[in-house]
């Protein structure tokens, strides 16, 4: 036996019915740096950690007294003075009457094992702990087994204990209300027929309640490029949701107050400052009338009229600019034909304004709304695209309403743009928000732009909104 | 003649007094509104001759309270007074069938005379070819069927025709109007045939042959009726000038005791020098080609 385990790489050890070792190879002597009598007897017990020590003892009294096998996990100081940790394998050796005569062992390196466990382990901490954080759960369906792994953390979205059976594939439809379930039911077949990746917002129950959650999801594939199933994660996104509708609601308020304030401005200029200015031109000109024809004051109070005149029609211009009368009395098609037609003239560019099928009455929140989108789009590709040619068009179906302005002018990215166009932009995009309405800006560096702004016309119905979004991955 | 009664609405109340003083001289302002359903009420009330309406007034507006008016039965003229200085805000006004837009800031000098030429519509239109007096009475026509108002033309059968056929590509509804009879449509030549005794013309047949037919088209509800009518120019072109300007005097005589409005169509071609002076002083106005609207002088 010696001959053999002097050959091995393995540390060896053996001991006595009382557990004094009788025995260690040259293996262990080279590890260890000690010399075999440092070994014998109790020697060993040196070399282990003093942490460990106890709990080795524990174990091996244990095994002793039934007479088992054992194994231990402890450090073991190497000859440089480092502690390794070992896994230690005993074995019990029996006399021919049964009696346990000792033990011999086995020790291997274990500590890049450890470390690599260790690691793992850390890893799978630190991704509970960044799901935490991030509200992510993540999730894994295997289609031929039907199995789904959840992570802690998309339990906790749930709202269900970890390993809680709601989370089995064939119970997925109660997790959501049915149209939202609905959605992801369809995304995820096409994930699995196609192999395209999905991204959508939806509802889930949760303690009684809802939350908001963004669901991803991808294929698996095997190594021949078959689909096998699906992987995903799905994203708390309830606190952005409330922020957003907090939000949304601030600026529907905003927008609300800037326009009845607007509104009210417009109607007082009209309707009163106007109006006194047009009976004071008017009272001028009757004193012209009586005024001696010879006279210098008769040329005087005609060049007061025409000024008190001139002075009312301005007022009436901004008035207009203000709040647009013509909305109101018009509607849609003419108020916007006749803006791009001041626009046209005051900067000397060609705006062609074209529409189908717009319907008489729109409704008037939604007529403000495409105005106000218009004015800003128009205005902003007047001032940065530097073309000439502009086109709008408004167009209708039965379920929406939608304007296009369209320049072939420089172009911009729409990612990153500055700061007075980007405010332009998002103030397009809060008035269309407040009537779910949606802004496309399609728009590169040198290939001109085009802003398209779509509202639903019936209440309640998304208009044409895409189910989910592209998502662009390898 | 008595005194055109006017019913003055405006939200404005300064506005509205000053409209009022201005008017009272020559017309009885019947009743003054503040907003467009007082002056709905007021026209169903009191049957006026004409109502200067605001456009911008609170609840109902000038436009809206337009579209009630001019469906009453025995409804009156509308002008529209405004301070909008607009093409489209003009063009939306004539679409509702307004005889008149006046500017508030030319009130002074341009209503009354406006609601004289309102009062009493007796136009006329220099054509230099058949399209574009087609164009120009299809529109004036057109313009009124759209806006409830009834329309008699007496035309050359080819320019009826083609009146006609422009009336239905334009809509306007003409077809159906033509088959209520609230369009009626005479040959011009048939018609003078009938008014003429021994080559003179004939006041009595004129009273007996175009009142009944104007009545007819203002039916019982007693629309507004647009008139076409190119009977003069057949006389004048064809050397009866005396007769023509006789027939102007009968016509004027009867849209002056009638709700109607007439535009007369000359040939450019034959009216020269002091014959279109001739002419023009028989008119209430000059209608360029085109353009033609009540309201376009």
């Amino acid at each position: 036996m010696s001959s053999v385990t002097e050959l091995v790489p393995v540390l060896i050890w053996m001991s006595d019915a009382d557990q004094r070792w009788t025995y260690v190879n040259p293996a262990w002597m080279a590890f260890t740096g000690r010399a075999l009598e440092a070994a014998l007897a109790d020697g060993w017990r040196e070399t282990i950690h003093a942490d460990d020590l106890r709990r080795c003892l524990e174990v091996l009294d244990a095994a002793c007294e039934r007479h088992q096998p054992f194994t231990r996990e402890y450090r073991l100081r190497r000859h440089d003075g480092q502690y390794r940790w070992v896994l230690d394998s005993g074995i019990p050796l029996s006399a021919p009457d049964g009696s346990c005569t000792g033990y011999v062992g086995s020790i291997v390196d274990i500590t890049e094992r450890r470390q690599a466990e260790e690691s793992l382990r850390r890893k799978q901490s630190e991704l509970t702990e960044a799901q935490r954080l991030a509200a992510i759960g993540s999730w894994q369906w295997d289609a031929s087994t039907n199995d789904v792994v959840w992570s802690d953390e998309l339990y906790r979205i749930a709202g269900l204990a970890p390993g809680s059976s709601a989370a089995a594939a064939g119970n997925h439809p109660h997790l959501y209300p049915p149209e939202h379930w609905d959605r992801i039911a369809r995304c995820a077949d096409e994930a699995m027929r196609s192999g395209r990746p999905y991204e959508l917002d939806v509802e889930m129950f949760s303690n009684g309640g809802r939350r908001w959650v963004t669901a991803r999801g991808e294929a698996i594939r095997d190594a021949n490029g078959r689909i096998t199933g699906l992987r995903g994660t799905v994203q708390d996104i309830t606190a952005h949701k409330r922020a957003e509708e907090m939000l949304s609601n601030q600026s529907r308020r905003l927008i609300e107050a800037q326009e009845a304030e607007r509104a009210r401005i417009a109607r007082e200029l009209h309707d009163d400052i106007g109006q006194r200015l047009v009976l004071l031109s008017m009272a001028l000109q009757q004193l012209q009338q009586s005024a001696d024809p010879a006279g210098d004051l008769q040329q005087s109070v005609a060049a007061l009229s025409r000024e008190t005149a001139d002075i009312a029609t301005d007022v009436q211009a901004l008035s207009h600019e203000l709040h647009s009368y013509k909305l109101r009395l018009l509607g849609v098609v003419p108020a916007i034909r006749d803006f791009c037609s001041e626009v046209a003239a005051r900067h000397k560019v060609e705006v062609t304004f074209t529409h189908q099928d717009v319907p008489g009455t729109v409704p008037p929140d939604i007529a403000l709304c495409v105005f106000r989108v218009l004015q800003e789009a128009l205005q902003n590709a007047v001032r940065h695209s530097a073309a000439a040619r502009f086109a709008v068009n408004l167009e209708s179906t039965a379920k929406a309403l939608t304007l296009t302005v369209r320049d072939d002018g420089c172009g911009f990215n729409p990612e990153s743009v500055s700061r007075d166009r980007g405010l332009g932009l998002t103030s397009m995009r809060e008035r269309l928000k407040l009537v779910a309405g949606e802004l496309v800006i399609d728009s590169k560096p040198g290939s001109g732009t085009t802003v398209v702004a779509r509202v639903a016309l019936r209440s309640g119905v998304p208009a044409d909104a895409p189910d989910t979004r592209e998502v662009h991955t390898a | 003649m008595a005194r055109p009664r006017i019913v003055v609405a405006d939200d404005h109340d300064k506005t509205r007094a000053a409209i009022a003083s201005l008017l009272a001289s020559d017309f009885d302002v019947v009743a003054t509104a503040a907003d467009g359903q007082a002056a709905v009420e007021a026209a169903g009330r009191l049957h006026p001759d004409l109502v200067v309406l605001d456009i911008s007034m609170p609840g109902l507006n000038g436009f809206e309270a337009a579209v009630l008016i001019r469906d009453l039965p025995d409804p009156p003229r509308i002008i529209f007074a405004t301070a909008y200085h607009d093409g489209s805000i003009a063009a939306a006004a004539y679409a509702l069938g307004a005889a008149a837009v006046v500017s508030k800031r030319e009130m002074l000098t341009e209503l009354a005379p406006a609601i004289r030429r309102a009062l009493l519509f007796h136009a006329v239109c220099f054509y230099d070819d058949s399209p574009s007096l087609v164009r120009t009475v299809a529109r004036f026509i057109g313009e009124g069927l759209a806006a409830s108002q009834a329309a008699v033309i007496v035309a050359t059968a080819s320019h009826a025709a083609s009146i006609r056929d422009q009336l239905t590509a334009d809509g306007a509804g003409s077809r159906r109007r033509f088959e209520q009879g609230e369009l009626l449509i005479f040959d011009a030549d048939e018609v003078l045939n009938r008014l003429m005794v021994d080559d003179r013309l004939n006041a009595d047949r004129f009273e007996n042959t175009i009142s009944p037919i104007v009545d007819k088209a203002a039916g019982t509800r007693k629309r507004l009726v647009r008139i076409y009518g190119e009977m003069v120019n057949v006389l004048w072109s064809g050397g009866r000038k005396d007769a023509s300007l006789s027939l102007e005097m009968l016509w004027h005589q009867l849209i002056a005791a009638r709700k109607c409005s007439l535009l007369c169509g000359y040939s450019s071609g034959v009216c020269h020098g002091d014959g279109f002076n001739t002419i023009c002083d028989r008119h209430s106005h000059v209608v360029s080609p085109h353009t033609a609207s009540e309201g376009t002088v």
